[in-house]
């Protein structure tokens, strides 16, 4: 191919065959991600197809007629995790990113805190499912050992509200780091605009960087959750993995949340169950439909997560437009 | 008050006036023969000569003084008294024994400084000579700065504002800032301006939309922008975007003007504008700018001050600072010895 006139490089064909090989293996590595992505996703649809249909949804689990089963109490059971959860994390996470990125000095203690929090985004989450159960399961044990010997019975135990609080603290980490960077992409020449026209601080931040911080900051956190939803080890610890045929306070629908307003007040007080633990019990049964069912388990769970995760995308993208530097 | 009404001003105001139609020296950089017929721009021509690489810089000088007297004549009069100290009548700012650290590290040395009131004072000198610090510290923005200290005093109007019961946020309000980068915020132009007057506490719509629409034509920008007010302000010109950090810094209404470097990111048709605008402001507020620019020190100024290696070497009237250094130092930067 190479005109011998024109370059005098003997190796220079040899260059070229790295080049392509080293693009093939890139392409390889890209495609085999997708492949196995693809079978696996193709697999399990296949596998649950037969019970895709709207009763799984609005079924309960059943032992005696697992033809009818369906995800309702998981599903239920993994909205009112979230919604806690968020309720909880979200403020707690962004005010401890805001305190950390926009007043805290940088000193020892800050930078002590900061490698704490990185530390923390790395732990297992079964090490918070046993923090979770002893710090709101049991509380300390202050109140007796729970469950038997308790003199009085906390609204905690193994309830809604303890599932949330830990998985609350499995990704507060998350959730501050990824506020942290938000907040550090936007240039202090905003800031130092802001407080030189006479703002305040807290001007300054609520009506300067954190609108434009926005996107970055509701992207992490709705990526935290959505690893929130597919937890199951902290929530077995919690002992969530039980047989419930119910759904937090007995709203199994969205008309219930106006028939039944007084379960919302219940809901996080009530035993409950989640979706991964719904799958993990299915597929640890023997029998052939269990394994049918964990199947379309997985699918509405995935489902659930991609609902999310495309919900990031669209709000970053959707204010992106706006906010341009 | 320094500035007298007297021939000499009068002819600097018909020379903003006329600079919109001119192109400028700056954009030319070639030296085409003074017209000493050309009242547009008498003090204009003086600064370009000055710092060209290889000019014959002294000869020239020379020439622009006496050049300078035969246009101006009223500007004759109003030298300074003494090396330092020059008479800026009752100053807006005045700073005594000013010294400023970063952490160990001193950055100002003993500056004693007077701002004289509605005019335009340019701070001149090589980078890292401090002139930026010294600006920040006269709004305290260099309070945001871990470990940086300020020993003396700053007076505005004769209250020191590092006294401990200041508050940064009104003397903030009083003392605006334009940046060397024009910074909007990721809003529309008119949330932009309002910026200021919402913070402080105003909701009358009527009111905003008055103050907005007063401080865009003060800054010579609503013509540009009148149709498009609530279009983003990052979607204008870098020279729009700089002309609407000023309206911005206008609208909470503030006696003072802090500038740094406002044009220096700017297309030489740009930084024309922004410098009209400037010269246009100095008859309402009292404008400090800081600029690596000589030339355009020269053109948007009525005082300068030279700052060498974190200390006020001189402060002059701009004419007599450039025609007639009186330290050593002083002249050589304007010569471009150095710098």
């Amino acid at each position: 191919m190479n005109d011998s006139a024109f370059s005098t490089d003997p190796q220079l064909a040899a260059r070229h065959r790295w080049g392509r090989m080293f693009e093939w293996a890139c392409a390889i590595a890209t495609w085999m991600c997708l492949v196995i992505l693809a079978v696996m996703l193709v697999g399990v649809v296949v596998k649950g197809w037969p019970h895709l249909n709207w009763g799984f949804l609005t079924n309960f689990d059943s032992q005696l007629d697992p033809e009818t089963a369906g995800i309702k109490a998981g599903l239920w059971g993994s909205f009112w995790l979230i919604l806690l959860t968020a309720l909880f994390s979200i403020p707690v996470g962004i005010g401890a990113a805001v305190y950390l990125e926009e007043y805290a000095k940088a000193n020892w203690l800050t930078r002590l805190i900061q490698l704490n929090i990185l530390n923390l985004a790395g732990v297992p989450s079964v090490v918070y499912g046993i923090l979770g159960v002893t710090v709101f399961g049991h509380m300390f044990g202050v109140f007796g050992n729970w469950p038997r010997e308790a003199v009085w019975h906390l609204p905690f135990g193994d309830k809604v509200l303890t599932g949330a609080l830990t998985l609350s603290l499995l990704i507060l980490p998350v959730v501050i780091i990824s506020t942290q960077e938000a907040l550090r992409s936007i240039p202090a020449s905003l800031r130092h605009s802001s407080l030189a026209l006479g703002a305040t601080q807290w001007q300054t931040i609520r009506y300067q960087v954190l609108p434009a911080s926005l996107p970055g900051i509701l992207t992490g956190i709705i990526l935290a959750l959505s690893r929130a939803v597919g937890e199951s080890a902290p929530l077995i610890m919690i002992g969530a993995l039980t047989y419930v045929s119910s759904t937090p306070g007995n709203i199994g629908s969205i008309s219930d949340f106006f028939t039944n307003p007084h379960g919302i007040v219940e809901a996080p007080f009530d035993r409950f169950t989640a979706m991964p633990l719904v799958i993990y019990n299915w597929a640890s049964q023997p029998d052939e439909i269990y394994e049918s069912l964990s199947a379309a388990g997985i699918v509405v769970l995935l489902l659930v997560l991609l609902i999310m995760n495309t919900s990031a995308v669209v709000i970053r993208q959707r204010f992106q437009n706006w906010i341009r530097w | 008050m320094m500035l007298r009404p007297s021939a000499g001003n009068i002819i600097c105001m018909k020379a903003s006036c006329g600079l919109k139609s001119s192109v400028r020296n700056l954009t030319t950089q070639s030296r085409q023969p003074y017209r000493a017929g050309n009242r547009k721009q008498p003090g204009r021509r003086v600064t370009s000569l000055i710092k060209h690489e290889g000019d014959p810089v002294l000869p020239s000088l020379s020439k622009v003084i006496a050049e300078k007297k035969a246009g101006q004549p009223a500007m004759q009069g109003h030298g300074s008294l003494a090396h330092g100290t020059p008479d800026t009548g009752v100053p807006k700012i005045e700073t005594r024994k000013l010294d400023f650290y970063y952490g160990q590290r001193q950055a100002l040395f003993d500056i004693n400084i007077q701002v004289p009131q509605r005019n335009v004072t340019a701070l001149i000198g090589p980078s890292g000579c401090g002139k930026s610090t010294f600006l920040r510290t006269l709004n305290r923005m260099n309070d945001i700065v871990d470990g940086a200290r300020v020993e003396g005093s700053v007076l505005l109007d004769g209250t020191d504002i590092y006294r401990p019961n200041i508050d940064v946020v009104a003397l903030r309000k009083r003392v605006g800032m334009v940046f060397q980068k024009s910074n909007p915020f990721p809003k529309s132009v008119f949330d932009n301006v309002a910026f200021g007057p919402r913070i402080a506490g105003m909701t009358d719509r009527k009111k905003l939309a008055e103050i907005v629409e007063s401080c865009l034509k003060r800054a010579a920008l609503w013509d540009d922008v009148s149709h498009r007010l609530k279009e983003s302000a990052l979607a204008l010109s870098g020279g729009q975007q700089q002309r609407l950090c000023i309206a911005r810094a206008l609208a909470t209404d503030p006696e003072v003007l802090l500038m740094d470097e406002p044009a220096s990111a700017l297309d030489p048709a740009s930084t024309a504008r922004v410098e009209d605008l400037i010269f246009e402001l100095r008859r309402n507020y009292t404008i400090v700018i800081v600029t690596h620019n000589m030339q355009q020190a020269a053109r948007v100024s009525e005082w300068t001050a030279f700052f060498f290696q974190g200390r006020l070497i001189e402060m002059d009237r701009t004419d007599q600072l450039f025609t007639k250094p009186k330290e050593k130092e002083t002249e050589d930067y304007i010569t471009g010895r150095f710098g």
